[in-house]
């Protein structure tokens, strides 16, 4: 299965990140390498990264606080930790902390790729699923307050009748400013809406 | 009537005598010259019998003479009333003075009849001559006695001036006698008394002579017909001042009442001396009792050992229940020390050490074992060298046997778990330095299989190496980690661990090392902390290694500079900081990013594990560490660990 983006290698040791770049570019992906979390902090250019390959043991900053760092700052990336032998419990903990995987060194190429893969796939997802949520989000905020509030009745299941008698306003007038949100949020359908609602905005 | 009978010049019409004479001249005149004489006559004898027993003192029966004397005078008063009745007619008178008379003579009769038996007694002029024979002899014996009576007074002229010179010898004696002499009779009255006696009292020259003993020692206990007995007393001097005195009295003389001789001597040094020394002793005693040291005293001579009270208590024993001997202490010696003790202790006795000192295990009279510190001296030695005398003190050191091994204990687990974390560090090292480059070389080997696979396929030869090669770099991580589970077995064993008791102990291994660098240490430790989920061996290890590595950094700093800060944070709900600071000269600053990674050391003769090992064990705690330096002013170490249980556990 073909897959893009760029993975982002953040070791301290210039072997690892040198092959690993090596073995990622095998399969057509861009990749990026810093050889410290500081480094990849302070580079404007590491937002693109669509997957990081982490050392966990780094001098400095380690892996785990660069980690915890990303959280802070609500970038969901999906972060490998590349552990030594003897760190499964800091992976354990770093997996616990909301990384993605883990990849003890030596790893096998093939097991490599597959979770680079995975991370990636898991990556463009949320990425797909960020636009969508955008997009609804932005269309959303276009609505009048009036829709807003009919939209959001509408997803909980009211009749046409129950809103206009809530609103005051006559079941006429709910079913214009129906079309009207269908024309706005670039749908034809209203069960798309009320998808995308749930999906997008009920959990905030 | 009756006075006409005693009317001595009545008359009563008689007549005179000589009217019955017919007042015939001539006979008057016989009538009145005999009786005249005869008056004359018996007057006359009376004073020579009276002159005669006068001058004849020794006369025996003297009295007869002297009535003899009374019987003749009145015969002679009776003739001469016969002359005066010859011409006066005094009858009565004449009666009477026969009638007296008859009274003597008749007395005079019956006393001599009676003496004539004793008179007879009287010894005659032979008896005499044998007697003056006698006396003669008798005054001969006397001369002779009377002569040696006179060698007798010569000798005892020169006996009287061998006493004077004796009495001078005794005065002298008194005189000079420190001690004090006093001679005083049975009522205890003084007869003399020495100067050094009447100094001890008060008094001056001979001023004491005259006084009762009962003055000079109103101690109710003062008996001196007790003889011969020294008793302790208490006088009273002159001015009143009272003294502590020991006296001797000795009777020497035979009257009734005695004469005694006392001796004595002022003990108020001695007392003083004696009470110095109770002091002392009781000082020691109480030194001892302080010391709680039990103590023991060895007369070699006799192999008897007398031991203290507390000697016996410390082992648990009533001191009655110990024997005082030789045997008795061999048989509570710990068998196993017995031999090194006694060795310990002949030598000293030998006089090749200065002092004998042992530790070694007593059993206690519960059968446990007791460590005692025990430590003597011989006292006393004969010339030869024989040690007579030796003794010594017994001290409980049980508590600090007790600490010592445990420290014993703490020191080999430390080691061991240091031996165990640098065998697991250096294995760690080697799997990170050799995995880094395997790790690099599969990926390598991966990426050039998929970026020439069409090339590959046309040369099998070279697919097979690219595949060999792969699947012997991952033999070689295989061989890594089999070396590593040998070497770090899982037995990480944490339980909860107060912060006070590391610092404690971890200070406890150190402190010897922080005096000896003159390095102040300040441990800033706020009170409840929560504890950490930890291995305490580890953990010690850890805050060892860095403040071992604190004090070296502090080397070439200024002894009154060299400060080592320990102090611990809780951070938030889930972690607690320990910073370990130094103000040594900070860590060059190429090394900062290298130096937790193993074989990396600022110290010439350093391995480089220390940190290597400091980091291994905080991760193992699920922990961080940061190292945290000033050029120039210091270093300060971070240790970051867990406070929840979980979070630990689940970095096992």
């Amino acid at each position: 299965m073909q897959c893009e983006g760029t993975v982002v290698v953040v070791d301290d040791d210039r072997d690892i990140r040198e092959s690993m770049q090596w073995l990622v570019e095998s399969i057509g992906l861009r990749s990026r390498a810093f050889k410290s979390a500081e480094d990849f902090l302070a580079h404007p250019d590491a937002s693109e990264a669509s997957c990081l390959l982490l050392d966990v043991r780094m001098p400095g900053m380690g892996g785990l606080s660069l980690l915890r760092q990303l959280q802070v700052e609500r970038r969901h990336l999906p972060v490998i930790m590349l552990t030594a032998h003897g760190d499964i419990p800091m992976a354990v903990q770093a997996v616990k902390s909301g990384a993605f995987d883990f990849i003890e060194k030596p790893g096998l190429p093939e097991q490599i790729l597959e979770r680079v893969r995975d991370a990636l796939r898991a990556s463009e997802e949320t990425r797909v699923r960020d636009v969508a949520k955008t997009t609804f989000n932005k269309l959303f905020n276009q609505l009048t307050e009036r829709e807003q509030g009919i939209l959001v009745r509408v997803v909980q299941g009211q009749s046409n009748k129950k809103i206009g008698t809530d609103l005051a306003i006559s079941e006429r007038t709910v079913e214009k400013h129906r079309e009207s949100i269908l024309k706005k949020m670039h749908t034809r359908s209203f069960a798309q809406v009320i998808r995308d609602f749930s999906l997008y905005r009920s959990g905030g | 009537m009756t006075s006409g009978l005693f009317d001595w010049s009545a008359t009563q019409g008689l007549v005179p005598h000589a009217s019955c004479l017919l007042w015939n001249r001539d006979l008057l005149r016989l009538f009145a010259v005999s009786d005249s004489v005869i008056a004359f006559s018996y007057y006359s004898i009376p004073f020579g019998l009276a002159y005669f027993a006068w001058r004849r003192a020794d006369l025996a029966y003297r009295w007869m003479v002297l009535l003899f004397a009374a019987f003749i005078l009145a015969c002679g008063t009776n003739h001469m009333l016969d002359v005066w009745t010859l011409w006066h007619p005094s009858y009565v008178l004449q009666g009477t003075v026969k009638a007296l008379t008859a009274g003597i003579s008749l007395a005079t009769a019956v006393l001599l009849w009676r003496l004539i038996p004793h008179a007879l007694a009287l010894p005659g002029p032979a008896q005499l001559a044998a007697l003056n024979r006698d006396l003669s002899q008798e005054a001969e014996q006397r001369r002779q006695a009377v002569q040696r009576l006179r060698v007798e007074a010569a000798q005892r002229e020169r006996i009287q001036h061998e006493l004077s010179l004796n009495e001078a010898r005794l005065r002298a004696i008194l005189d000079t006698a420190i001690e004090g002499i006093i001679v005083f009779d049975g009522n205890g009255r003084i007869e003399t008394a020495n100067p050094a006696a009447a100094s001890m009292f008060g008094y001056e020259g001979t001023s004491l002579v005259g006084k009762e003993m009962t003055r000079l020692i109103p101690d109710p206990g003062f008996e001196w017909h007790a003889e011969n007995v020294v008793r302790e007393l208490s006088g009273s001097r002159r001015d009143g001042g009272a003294f502590p005195l020991e006296i001797a009295v000795g009777r020497f003389s035979s009257a009734d009442s005695g004469n005694y001789v006392g001796l004595v001597r002022d003990i108020t040094l001695r007392k003083a001396s004696e009470a110095a020394l109770r002091d002392s002793e009781k000082r020691l005693e109480l030194a001892l009792l302080g010391s709680d040291l039990g103590t023991w005293d060895w007369n070699l001579a006799t192999g008897r050992i007398v031991f203290s009270e507390r000697w016996a208590t410390m082992l648990g024993y009533e001191p009655s229940e110990i024997r005082s001997d030789f045997q008795q202490w061999e048989k509570l010696v710990h068998p196993d020390d017995l031999p090194r003790v006694q060795a310990l202790l002949d030598e000293h006795l030998r006089g090749l050490t200065p002092l004998y000192e042992a530790e070694h295990r007593l059993v206690t009279s519960g059968g446990e074992w007791l460590w005692v510190l025990s430590r003597g001296r011989v006292m006393e030695r004969e010339p030869g060298g024989t040690p007579l005398r030796a003794s010594g003190t017994h001290m409980d050191i049980t508590a600090r046997k007790q600490l010592e091994r445990r420290l014993a204990e703490q020191n080999e687990e430390l080691a061991y778990a240091q031996q165990f974390t640098t065998a697991g560090e250096i294995a760690a090292m080697m799997a990170h330095e050799l995995n880094q480059p395997l790790a690099a070389l599969s990926n390598y080997l991966g990426g050039a299989k998929l970026r020439f696979g069409p090339v590959l396929a046309d040369h099998p030869p070279l697919q097979q190496i690219i595949d060999s090669a792969l699947r012997l770099s991952d033999r070689a991580a295989g061989v890594i980690s089999g070396i590593r589970n040998l070497v770090r077995k899982h037995d990480f064993q944490p339980a909860w661990v107060t912060i006070d008791q590391l610092f404690e102990e971890t200070l406890q291994l150190v402190s010897p090392d922080l005096q000896l660098r003159r390095v102040r240490l300040v441990v800033d430790l706020p009170p409840h902390l929560p504890p950490v989920w930890g291995q305490l061996v580890l953990l010690k290890q850890l805050f060892l290694n860095l403040v071992t590595n604190g004090v070296e950094a502090m080397r070439d700093t200024f002894r009154s500079r060299r400060v080592l800060t320990l102090s611990a944070r809780q951070i938030d709900a889930a972690a607690l900081r320990i910073d370990v600071a130094d103000t040594g000269s900070g860590i060059a600053s190429g090394l900062e990013d290298r130096m937790f990674k193993p074989f990396v050391s600022t110290k010439p003769e350093g391995l480089g594990l220390g940190l290597a090992i400091c980091r291994s064990i905080v991760e193992l705690h699920g922990g961080e560490i940061e190292a945290e330096s000033v050029h120039g002013e210091g270093t300060t170490f971070h240790v970051t660990l867990p406070l929840r249980r979980e979070e630990a556990d689940c970095a096992v």
